[in-house]
């Protein structure tokens, strides 16, 4: 599904991912960990396709083809789906309209008809219903004085709407507590599929609880340094990254 | 190019020949007194070459070469105007070429020699008279009418359909070009106009549109101004003199690739009113785009709200200087103005220049101004949601806009704005 093969990416001439390689099967859902400032927005906002950061080496291939060369809207049109950190907010555009606009635009994309007015209202009242949110947000200018927990939710609600075929979850659980994180999570988990595959970024364990990741990885200083299943998770959240840090030092030493 | 007095001096000679031509130097005996006093008045004001309020729109610029007063009648309507059904009156270079046929009751839709042969006291106190007397474009345009447009609603009547004034310019050479519009809503009457000032022809003009308004007690006026000026350099000097309990709501749009200098002067003359300017400009290219008004509140317990939006791309240049002006006996005011503006190029830029001036001591102001270009993170935000770029930009600049268009009730005047942000769009994208 998605194939990032030696992944090197800087800006402001400073090195951000230093070689990032991993392989998502369809279906599978992987886990990357990593603490503050280790690259892992960076990564979410790169394969989403934000312009700011250069590409200094390394490729990308999206269900066979190449990925950087797209467009942050061709991306989504061809089935990827981030959702963001930092939900943007912005006055005047209403959740409705941009829903409808986004839905229709990656429809024909996908050369299906566009949804009228009708059909798109029952199927946004679906997700509302499954997202738990409120009937009164879709009126309202895009996430414009949301809470961050609504926020998070009209993300999950998004990425029903357009199915994509890769998700990524940038620090979703991030700011939530417990009850929106489950229903976070059990929008998540009612997307899983054989076909869809799922990437959580995440500084802790506790979305993961929720939503069982196949693979973990570790991701620090630009780099993946641990890879392995839902254990590692565990591990690292009872030991803390210093523990990581201190094996890769005996290692270097070694 | 020619010094400043030769220009002024030039025009003078222009405007004296038309009065000394037979075909021009037509009107009632009171007309065209009010016009040689108005060439009187043009020749010691001269042209406001260095006044402070005009200082970023410098008069040299807006007119062509020793281009000097003149009347053309080819006038080739333009496909931009759209199918209209109800009440349209057209004027053709300041020429008036039709009136609707049948007119509701209480709605008089005629010419200046018409108006002056049916209501003299009325034009007589109200023609060059609501105009500032130290405008020089005004007394310009006014020594230069030998035609005008009419428009009176006589007291207590509500006129339901908008009348649309296609009020169009062309010409096939250089020329300077005026039109001239007297509307008087008597009181407890209603009207919504919708103007229509279009220019269109092979030739570089100068087009000077002078309007004047008199709202009556509790008479109320919706005047849409939408400026599509190709090829034109515009100045526009609308007066608007409103009496207790009035209402006027005003909207100016425009859109050019030359220069459009609009002073729109609101003088609140009774208590109770309520004055609403709302403006939207669309510049690009080398255009410049000034907008400068004064809201003078002279009586207490009215309301004023003046929102002004620019969009600007490549090298483009607005202008935005409001003056609110509240006098000592204005208790009682409640008077909000801003001017925000979006930058689609670096390189554009805007003056703003919001003013107050308060005289009395119990009211409410707030005026202010913004400019800032398209956020960066909305548009990737609606890209990554697989909302195609040029569409997404129109969002957003939709999106700025709607304060405005959703206070745009007039069907024809909606599609208008719809249709030159689509043109705009469309041109931003060429150029950048």
């Amino acid at each position: 599904m998605l194939e990032i093969n030696d992944l090197r990416v800087s800006i402001e001439n400073k090195d951000i991912l230093k070689g990032v390689s991993l392989d998502i099967g369809p279906g599978e859902i992987h886990a990357i960990m990593g603490p503050n400032g280790s690259g892992k927005s960076t990564l979410a906002s790169v394969l989403a396709g934000k312009e700011e950061f250069e590409i200094q080496g390394g490729s990308v291939k999206f269900r066979g083809e190449d990925l950087l060369e797209r467009s942050p809207e061709e991306r989504a049109q061809a089935g990827l789906f981030l959702a963001f950190q930092y939900p943007v907010e912005i006055p005047g555009v209403s959740m409705t309209n941009f829903l409808r606009t986004a839905l229709n635009e990656v429809r024909s994309a996908r050369g299906k008809d566009p949804l009228d007015a009708v059909s798109f209202l029952k199927r946004l009242k679906e997700m509302e219903s499954m997202m738990e949110a409120d009937s009164t947000l879709r009126s309202r200018s895009v996430n414009e004085g949301f809470s961050g927990g609504e926020k998070k939710k009209m993300e999950i609600l998004q990425m029903a709407m357009l199915e994509p075929t890769m998700a990524i979850l940038d620090e979703t659980d991030s700011g939530l507590d417990i009850d929106a994180l489950r229903t976070v999570a059990a929008g998540v988990n009612q997307l899983r599929s054989p076909e869809r595959s799922f990437l959580l970024i995440t500084h802790y364990e506790r979305l993961l609880e929720f939503v069982v990741p196949d693979f973990v990885h570790i991701l620090m200083d630009g780099k993946i340094v641990r890879s392995g299943d839902r254990s590692l998770a565990r591990e690292l959240e009872e030991r803390g990254y210093d523990w990581i840090k201190g094996e890769l030092s005996t290692e270097q030493l070694a | 190019m020619a010094s400043t007095q030769t220009i002024d001096r030039s025009i003078a000679d222009g405007l004296r020949a038309l009065l000394s031509d037979p075909a021009y130097a037509v009107g009632s005996k009171w007309h065209l007194a009010q016009r040689h006093k108005a060439l009187a008045r043009f020749e010691s004001l001269g042209l406001p070459h260095k006044q402070e309020d005009w200082k970023y729109t410098r008069v040299t610029t807006l007119l062509p070469d020793g281009v000097v007063p003149s009347r053309t009648s080819e006038v080739v309507v333009p496909n931009s105007i759209p199918k209209i059904d109800g009440l349209v009156v057209t004027l053709e270079n300041g020429r008036l070429v039709s009136t609707p046929e049948h007119l509701p009751k209480g709605m008089t839709v005629c010419s200046l020699s018409e108006a002056l042969e049916r209501f003299p006291e009325l034009v007589e106190k109200y023609l060059d008279r609501l105009a500032s007397q130290d405008d020089a474009f005004a007394a310009m345009n006014m020594a230069s009418t030998d035609e005008a447009l009419f428009v009176l609603i006589a007291k207590g009547v509500s006129i339901a359909p908008a009348l649309h004034v296609l009020n169009l310019f062309g010409s096939d050479q250089t020329a300077m070009l005026h039109s001239r519009q007297l509307i008087v809503v008597e009181e407890d009457a209603s009207l919504t106009v919708v103007e229509h000032d279009e220019h269109s022809g092979s030739a570089r003009s100068f087009t000077n549109a002078t309007v004047e308004v008199a709202v009556g007690p509790r008479g109320r006026l919706n005047h849409y101004r939408l400026q599509r000026k190709p090829g034109a350099d515009h100045v526009d000097s609308t007066a608007v003199r409103m009496d207790a309990g009035a209402t006027y709501k005003s909207f100016v749009v425009s859109t050019g690739d030359r220069v459009i200098r609009n002073n729109l002067d609101v003088v609140v003359a009774g208590p109770g009113c309520e004055t609403h300017l709302f403006g939207l400009f669309f510049a690009e290219g080398k255009a410049q785009i000034d907008n400068h008004t004064l809201i003078d509140h002279a009586e207490p317990d009215c309301i004023s709200r003046e929102l002004y939006k620019g969009i600007l791309a490549g090298d483009a240049v607005g202008t935005f200087r409001g003056m609110l002006l509240v006098r000592k006996d204005a208790q009682r005011t409640s008077a909000f103005q801003s001017n925000r503006n979006l930058l689609l190029s670096e390189t554009a830029s805007v003056n703003a220049l919001p003013q107050l001036e308060i005289y009395a001591d119990d009211v409410k102001c707030s005026h202010g101004a913004t400019t800032g270009l398209l956020e960066p993170d909305a548009l990737f935000y609606l890209r990554a949601r697989g909302i195609p770029e040029r569409r997404a930009r129109r969002m957003l600049v939709e999106a700025f806009m709607a304060e405005i268009t959703d206070e745009i009730e007039e069907s024809v005047a909606r599609g208008v704005v719809t249709d030159v942000l689509t043109k705009f769009l469309a041109g931003v994208r060429e150029t950048a």
